[in-house]
């Protein structure tokens, strides 16, 4: 068990090309943190580094208080699960999750003992004689992991260990990666693009982006205060919504303008966020969440409104999205995956969702009044990007 | 008949019929030489129709003593000439596989200067013909005093296949995962025993065939046996001593029983190594 410490870690490619930059980030010992974000963004590099795996450019590592820039993968300490698993294809899975003890000279009969451990938690029992060709992908998924906790390592790292299982499978699997880590307390870091997974699984997440790190925080603090609009935009799905807003601020009213609409803000809006006043005369990107939009009512009458053109509805059974047009366009976070939706032409990438009670019923085309939750609502510098 | 069974028929027929003609050129004359060392091409020139040698023939195993007998005995003394070739082919390939193993795994795996220019230089090498560097190697050879020797051979010998060895062994090992050798890192081997433990284990079959390929080679090799062995008897190799036999003195039953010699380990050596081939040792490893 052990704490990890990045201490502006960077990394240049041979290539000259820039993956991590200045990346400062401690996991706690025993502590699950996640590294999310889009994919090439430097996930696995980040990991790579603390595995041994890829020499670091800058900056420190440390394990426990020992610095480990230049140790092996074998002197650190660490397993790791790859996202393609990487089982050895020449021996038998009972061979696979021994292997680690059988080259760290444990006795034959303590690895037969603790295989057979690692294979009852991981259910592997009946497949111990197999080899990796004759598995399905989540048993291969499972072999690795057991290659990974049969160690005791002082940490565990894993890359998009579920990527490549089915989303039923990939939900099972989170909750026993889950029971596993909280039973060993092993200090782990694990990597994903999926956001659901980052905030399902982690005590806390790092969000990434382009090498550089957005924010590290609780799953919960992540979402109700993203730090930049790229959090914003990438935790949450559906994504917060957000457009660019002209914002005025004067003596005693404040409004911000979206598309066409003028919509006032109260002024406990205001005193909640001082910083605004400076932005006064300026665009801002203002940004709510699809359940802190409400249908018009009597009990939200203060709130401020947005009226709005219904472009789609989807129905879920236990709620109902609608998509929606106020007239402007989403601002752009900054998140690929998002931008390539639009390119492709994907209509809802360009509409604004609304989520509502599984009673309420929509039409296409029909014009609707939300109205928007002050408490919730959210700004951003439209330069730059960072809350205000 | 329909077009699709018209097909498969056609297509049934093709395939039996190469098959059959592959048989025929390769199995056709080596019956023909195995024959040819029992019984004397004259009685089958009189009688072609009779071709298998009779039962008497067959048990003296007369040429084959003959031949493996030494000269002391009134023989031909393969046997020396068959430890010959064994000492060389074997020193060959054990050189050649270990050489190109470590130097393959390294223009495959790890990054160092001009990395590129020797991948490039190694087919290079091979594009020269043997008969362009023969007559310079011997003029060398034999200043440095290697030419009367096996040493000189097996030098040469590893000069000549390392490079398609290297190169066959670069390309598979580029084929096995980079992952499971960090996995076997992360598990605790170095990066020595990753190449022993994981990436040689999974190359197995390739280090199979790329043994038979130098075995066959320093095995059958003729004109640089004759160049740097003619005068000297006692190191002459099974290629060069069965050449020798090819006049009107000796009987031809001598000559084809030297070639029957020769043939028969690359054939035990093919099938022992089939095994070997036909297994698949990467797959399952990796997904995604
Ligand atoms: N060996 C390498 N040489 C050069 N660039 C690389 C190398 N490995 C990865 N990269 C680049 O670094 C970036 C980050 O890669 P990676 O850490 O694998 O991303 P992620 O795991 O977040 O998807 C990508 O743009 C990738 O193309
Ligand atoms: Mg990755």
């Amino acid at each position: 068990m052990a704490e990890v410490r990045l201490e502006s870690i960077g990394k240049v490619y041979p290539n000259g090309f820039r993956a991590v930059s200045d990346l400062s980030l401690t996991i706690s010992d025993g502590e699950l943190l996640v590294l999310v974000g889009p994919s090439g963004c430097g996930k696995s590099t980040a990991m790579r580094m603390i595995a041994g795996l890829e020499e670091i450019t800058d900056g420190t590592l440390k394990i426990g208080d020992k610095v480990v820039n230049n140790l092996r993968p074998k002197e650190r300490d660490v397993a790791m699960v790859f996202q393609n698993y990487a089982l050895y294809p020449h021996m038998s899975v009972r061979e696979n999750i021994g292997f680690a003890l059988k080259v760290a000279k444990v006795p034959k009969t303590e690895i037969a003992e603790r295989v057979s451990r690692a294979a009852s938690v991981l259910e592997l029992e009946k497949l111990l004689d197999s080899r990796p060709a004759n598995l399905s992908g989540g048993q291969r998924q499972r072999v690795a992991m057991g290659r990974a906790i049969i160690r005791n390592p002082s940490i565990f790292l894993l890359d998009e260990p579920l990527s490549n299982l089915d989303a039923k499978l990939r939900v099972k699997m989170r909750a026993e990666i889950s029971r596993i880590q909280a039973e060993l307390g092993v200090t782990t870091l694990y990597v994903t693009h999926d956001q659901v997974e980052a905030m399902t699984l982690g005590d806390r997440v790092a969000v990434i982006r382009d090498g550089l790190l957005q924010q590290v925080d609780t799953p919960q603090v992540l979402y109700d205060t993203p730090a930049n609009l790229f959090v914003a935009g990438f935790i949450g799905s559906p994504p917060m919504n957000l457009w660019q807003a002209g914002v005025t601020i004067g003596e005693t009213t404040a409004s911000v303008r979206i598309g066409e609409q003028s919509v006032e803000l109260e002024a406990e809006t205001v005193a909640r966020v001082p910083d605004l006043a400076e932005f006064s005369g300026r665009e801002v990107v203002i940004g709510i969440r699809p359940e802190d939009l409400a249908i018009g009512g009597v009990d939200n009458q203060e709130w401020p409104a947005l009226s709005a053109t219904v472009g789609l509805v989807e129905p879920l059974g236990s709620e109902i999205l609608v998509h929606f047009d106020p007239g402007a366009p989403l601002a752009a976070t900054g998140d690929p995956d998002m931008e390539d939706l639009s390119a492709e032409g994907d209509v809802l990438a360009e509409l604004a969702v609304a989520k509502f009670g599984p009673r309420e019923s929509f039409a296409i085309s029909e014009k609707i009044e939300l109205r928007m939750d002050p408490a919730r609502l959210h700004f951003f510098d439209a330069e730059g990007g960072n809350a205000i | 008949m329909t077009r699709d069974t018209f097909e498969e028929r056609l297509f049934g027929a093709v395939k039996w019929m190469s098959v059959a003609f592959f048989l025929v050129i390769t199995v056709f004359p080596l019956l023909y030489m195995v024959t040819l060392s029992f019984k004397p091409i004259e009685e089958v020139l009189k009688d072609p129709t009779d071709i298998f040698p009779s039962w008497n023939q067959f048990k003296s195993f007369r040429p084959y003593r003959d031949i493996l007998r030494s000269e002391s005995d009134g023989g031909r003394g393969f046997m020396k000439f068959i430890v010959n070739s064994g000492i060389v082919a074997l020193i060959t390939v054990t050189i050649t596989v270990v050489l190109s193993t470590f130097a393959a795994y390294a223009a495959a795996r790890l990054n160092f200067f001009g990395k590129r220019a020797v991948s490039a230089g190694i087919l290079l090498v091979y594009m020269f013909p043997a008969v362009v560097i023969a007559i310079p190697l011997f003029v060398i050879f034999s200043r440095i005093g290697l030419r009367d020797s096996l040493l000189g051979l097996i030098i040469v010998y590893v000069a000549q296949t390392v490079p398609v060895a290297l190169y066959m062994l670069r390309s598979y090992f580029q084929t096995i995962p980079r992952s499971l050798e960090e996995a076997g890192l992360i598990d605790g081997l170095s990066q020595f025993g990753v190449i022993r433990k994981i990436t040689l284990p999974l190359s197995a079959p390739a280090v199979a065939s790329v043994a038979l390929y130098v075995f066959m080679i320093a095995w059958n090799e003729f004109l640089f046996a004759l160049l740097f062995l003619l005068d000297k008897p006692d190191l002459w190799t099974l290629p060069l001593a069965v050449q020798q036999l090819d006049t009107t003195e000796v009987p031809r039953t001598m000559l084809m029983a030297g070639s029957v010699i020769i043939t028969i380990p690359v054939i035990i050596l093919f099938f022992l190594a089939e095994r070997f081939f036909s297994e698949g040792l990467t797959s399952g490893g990796v997904k995604g």
